[in-house]
């Protein structure tokens, strides 16, 4: 499966972002370059778990905000400052869900649903779309967020660890053993 | 009841309509002013006040 390549930094690339780091620590203006180059992915990120674009934009505000806040905390331990902000927006999110009492959105598009059907069910018919939507609602939250960031964000086992704080390896098992449990969903709905 | 929402093929917004939205001056401005709230807050001014009275005792 093609994973995004965003996250999948060279040494350069981490010791730049590192320089970066260190002068933000140092002079709170200087972290808007940070600000700049992963805007974008956070928002997205929030986004695509939210129904509202205008919500996704003020939580990506409030993840910025406490990044800066916590910077000079920050310790550089080798991996892309991203898994931090991911971090961050997954605490903001759960907490926004709990505050306005709302529904986790999931937002999918066919062409990945596709492929993801392809590691369930061979046959790829309507009535099969529909059945394992239906078993993608029935999952946990947890679990969900695990099919998300694998099938239709292309993250890499490494990024789905760093950004659920736990190892590759079993970043790479729990996606398994979700897929396992999706497939159960799928065949009891039949 | 189904605890998620599952939206199919939503329009995401570009890249360009993202950036439009960007506002670090906004974030740094409120990150001065949490600062400054800090200063304003009794309970910050009884910590120093009770941890001053503390060092001063402990060297009487």
């Amino acid at each position: 499966m093609q994973v995004n390549s965003i996250f999948h930094q060279d040494q350069q690339r981490l010791e730049s972002e590192r320089v970066l780091i260190v002068e933000a620590q140092k002079n709170p203006e200087n972290f808007g370059k940070l600000y700049k180059i992963y805007h974008e992915s956070i928002f997205r990120y929030i986004y695509n778990r939210m129904d509202d674009i205008d919500t996704a934009h003020d939580i990506t505000s409030v993840v910025f905000m406490k990044a800066l806040i916590n910077i000079k905390k920050f310790e550089y331990r080798g991996l892309p400052f991203s898994s931090w902000l991911f971090r961050i927006a997954k605490s903001e999110l759960n907490q926004s869900y709990r505050e306005r009492k709302v529904k986790r959105t999931v937002s999918l598009d066919n062409i990945k649903l596709s492929e993801m059907m392809d590691e369930i069910i061979p046959n790829h018919c309507e009535k099969n779309r529909k059945q394992l939507l239906e078993a993608i609602s029935r999952l946990k939250y947890e679990h969900v967020e695990l099919i998300e960031m694998r099938f239709f964000e292309k993250r890499s086992f490494r990024e789905i660890g760093q950004i659920l704080n736990i190892t590759e390896n079993n970043a790479k098992v729990k996606t398994f053993r979700v897929l396992m449990k999706l497939r159960h969903h799928f065949n009891q709905i039949e | 009841m189904n605890k998620i929402n599952i939206v199919i093929d939503r329009k995401s917004p570009s890249s360009k309509e993202i950036k439009d939205r960007q506002n670090f001056s906004k974030i740094l401005k409120n990150y001065k002013n949490q600062k400054v709230d800090l200063l304003k807050k009794p309970l910050f001014y009884g910590i120093v006040g009770i941890a001053s009275l503390l060092l001063f005792i402990s060297f009487m």
